[in-house]
């Protein structure tokens, strides 16, 4: 990084953490911490609840999903809408209704303190889990920049989030959501408006469409689905993939994604409370339709900015590393100086990424009805290619030194002899490196005031999704539990000195799984896996509430255990698509639920 | 628990319009990103 580079990234950075440490002297009692005192206008709790879900995770690893994979992660979010809808007429009513600070408060009410505590003591679960990998996006960039180990990087970015949301609040929270919300989107824009420059420019904008559809980066909406088996198949076994193994297409998009995102923003205490500090429940439903209008057209903009990457790289094979990771990069370029078989290896690979640029420039030169077959095999062929090689690469790279030396002879036989078998043998040695395809780019082609303004976006966004789990997980542990624990009463002062207690021990135990959840595939998937695993549960219990006057009292912990108990079935059993698990979660509440008030359950001990 | 202070209880939902048209955009892009999906995407085994 330049010293211009530096010096704005430590600016933006410096102006986000003193305006969140500002907000110290706001906070006089918990409603204050936790709700910021009610006044936190609809818009800015909007941008926050957009800030919180659109973090340095939707910059990194959906650029990088848009890169490696085209744009069919944005049917994932295809229910968003119509579960912000859903959340604004069912549940925003229960929630304002009461002076509560955490949405599990309204359990107790509806069944009993048992439910209320399950389901928090559920959210504190899966969100525990979430924050570490929340964690690791940003030390992921940080890691790339600064050529340091990702878990200094983690340490670092954990311990100066914690620092200040301990100090601040929900209020600092919101407030430096909305700022890093604005950097993100004027960040990305600038990045969307340098790329189509660049690509159209080359390709015009018709022979881009054509290149990256024929790429199969295109599917923005599969309303057909590619396998129409209706049964799913046992977990382990080789059977030919069914319908619900498909991880995105319409159906599991709206349906799996409504449950999905309906849990989130209605039942995840992490966005309930942004809902909570707004005056009244209307302000709190205005804050809620910011996302659902504006959600699913950024996701399209991030995932259209790593097709438009993919492009770029295709194009300007000169301008794109053979790997993304700098570290692995490194290691590569050391190693070839003493592996002959890895400089044959990366010559070929300059070879096929030189035969791609070609086929794509003769793509999108095509002006006819039909792309011609064989020019249409060729680009794909060449773009699988480049693909399996990248990863191979990754597979031989040896930052430690201490692999056995790579079989690059065997790899440069299989490309000899076309052996597809031996090709994908190879490749799948290797991990991925989506999550250094943006900051790569970033950092060698953008100017470098640029440079430092994206990447203290990144960090700030990444800091404010951290700093809301952080706060609700403070909540739920100081509202939900600790009057359990500790019956005797405190004053307000000494309940605020609890929560920011209880705030930095929680920064402590994130940043701690941060280190030890590392992993190099997608980051944002694995956040939706991990929250699919509970939030069916947690959504269902709130729907029981809402819809089903027949259970009271315990039923709702049977509900829960119960609606728990299926999706982990369902994983152990069946090959099912994550985004399904929520759709399950939900149902076997209600199920588990009915057959407690069936016994008798609700009523003897309620 | 106290009633909430910020009567929420008394004041009207927000419109059915407002949701429907919430509704009504995302259907629309829906469709085009159906219509973009059909022209562009080659499958695997297009």
């Amino acid at each position: 990084m330049t010293p211009i580079a530096w010096l704005v990234f430590g600016a933006f950075l410096a102006w986000v953490v003193a305006d969140g440490v500002r907000r110290t002297f706001g906070a006089q009692s918990l409603e204050d911490y936790y709700a910021g005192g009610r006044k936190i206008p609809w818009w800015a709790a909007g941008l926050s609840v957009m800030a919180t879900q659109a973090s340095a995770i939707t910059v990194i690893g959906t650029t990088g999903q848009g890169h490696d994979g085209g744009m069919e992660f944005v049917q994932a979010y295809l229910g968003l809408p119509f579960a912000m809808v859903a959340v604004s007429v069912i549940l925003i009513p229960l929630y304002r209704r009461l002076p509560i600070l955490t949405a599990y408060q309204y359990l107790e009410g509806r069944f009993d303190k048992p439910t209320r505590l399950t389901a928090s003591f559920l959210f504190l679960v899966s969100r525990c889990l979430a924050l570490g990998i929340v964690i690791q996006a940003p030390s992921y960039v940080l890691a790339t920049v600064l050529e340091q180990d990702v878990v200094t990087m983690i340490i670092i970015v954990g311990l100066l989030t914690t620092a200040y949301t301990t100090l601040g609040g929900v209020s600092a929270v919101v407030w430096t959501d909305v700022k890093q919300m604005i950097a993100i989107v004027g960040g990305l824009l600038f990045c969307l408006g340098w790329l189509c420059w660049e690509v159209f420019g080359q390709v015009g904008f018709g022979g881009a469409l054509r290149a990256a559809g024929a790429a199969s980066k295109l599917g923005v909406l599969e309303a057909t689905p590619a396998h129409t088996d209706l049964l799913p198949n046992i977990a382990g076994t080789q059977a030919p993939p069914s319908f619900w193994n498909e991880r995105y297409n319409l159906f599991s998009g709206l349906i799996g994604g409504f449950f999905l995102h309906f849990a989130y923003f209605g039942a995840d205490q992490s966005q309930v409370q942004r809902v909570l500090t707004s005056a009244t429940a209307n302000e709190s439903r205005k804050a809620l339709m910011i996302s659902a209008v504006a959600k699913v057209p950024m996701q399209l903009m991030v995932l259209g900015i790593g097709v438009l990457l993919f492009l770029f790289h295709s194009i300007s094979p000169d301008r794109a590393p053979a790997v993304f990771n700098p570290q692995a990069m490194g290691s590569l370029e050391r190693q070839a100086e003493s592996e002959s078989g890895l400089r044959e290896v990366l010559e070929l690979h300059d070879r096929i990424e030189q035969e791609r640029a070609r086929e794509l420039r003769n793509l999108a030169a095509h002006d006819g009805p039909a792309i011609d077959a064989p020019a249409l095999s060729a680009y794909r062929e060449a773009v699988r290619d480049v693909d399996s090689l990248r990863k191979i690469l990754l597979a031989g790279a040896d930052p430690e030194g201490s692999k056995a030396v790579f079989d690059w002879t065997g790899v440069l036989k299989a490309f000899e002899t076309g052996d597809e078998r031996r090709i994908a043998e190879f490749a799948s040695q290797g991990g991925g490196d989506r999550n250094y395809v943006f900051p790569s780019f970033v950092l060698s082609q953008l100017p470098g005031w640029l440079v430092g303004l994206i990447l203290a976006a990144i960090f700030a966004a990444a800091m404010s999704s951290v700093d809301s789990v952080l706060n609700s997980l403070s909540a739920a542990t100081v509202v939900d539990f600790f009057p359990v624990v500790f019956r005797r009463e405190r004053t307000e002062r000494q309940k605020l000195k609890i929560g920011r207690t209880c705030t930095f021990l929680w920064g402590i135990l994130g940043t701690a799984t941060g280190i030890f959840a590392l992993s190099d595939s997608s980051i944002i998937e694995q956040i939706n896996k991990i929250g699919s695993f509970f939030y069916g549960s947690l959504l269902g219990i709130f729907l029981l509430g809402a819809f089903a006057p027949w259970a009271r009292g315990i039923c709702g912990v049977f509900g829960i255990v119960g609606g728990l108990a299926c999706v982990f079935a369902t994983y152990l059993f069946l090959d099912v698509a994550y985004l399904w698990f929520n759709v399950i979660g939900a149902v076997g509440v209600f199920l588990f639920a009915w057959l407690a008030a069936r016994c008798g359950v609700g009523r003897k001990i309620a | 628990m106290e009633e909430s202070r910020d009567h929420s209880s008394t004041e009207p939902d927000l419109s059915a319009r407002t949701y429907l048209l919430v509704l009504g955009l995302a259907v629309v892009l829906y469709l085009l990103m159906g219509w973009f999906t059909a022209v562009f995407q080659v499958r695997e085994n297009g």
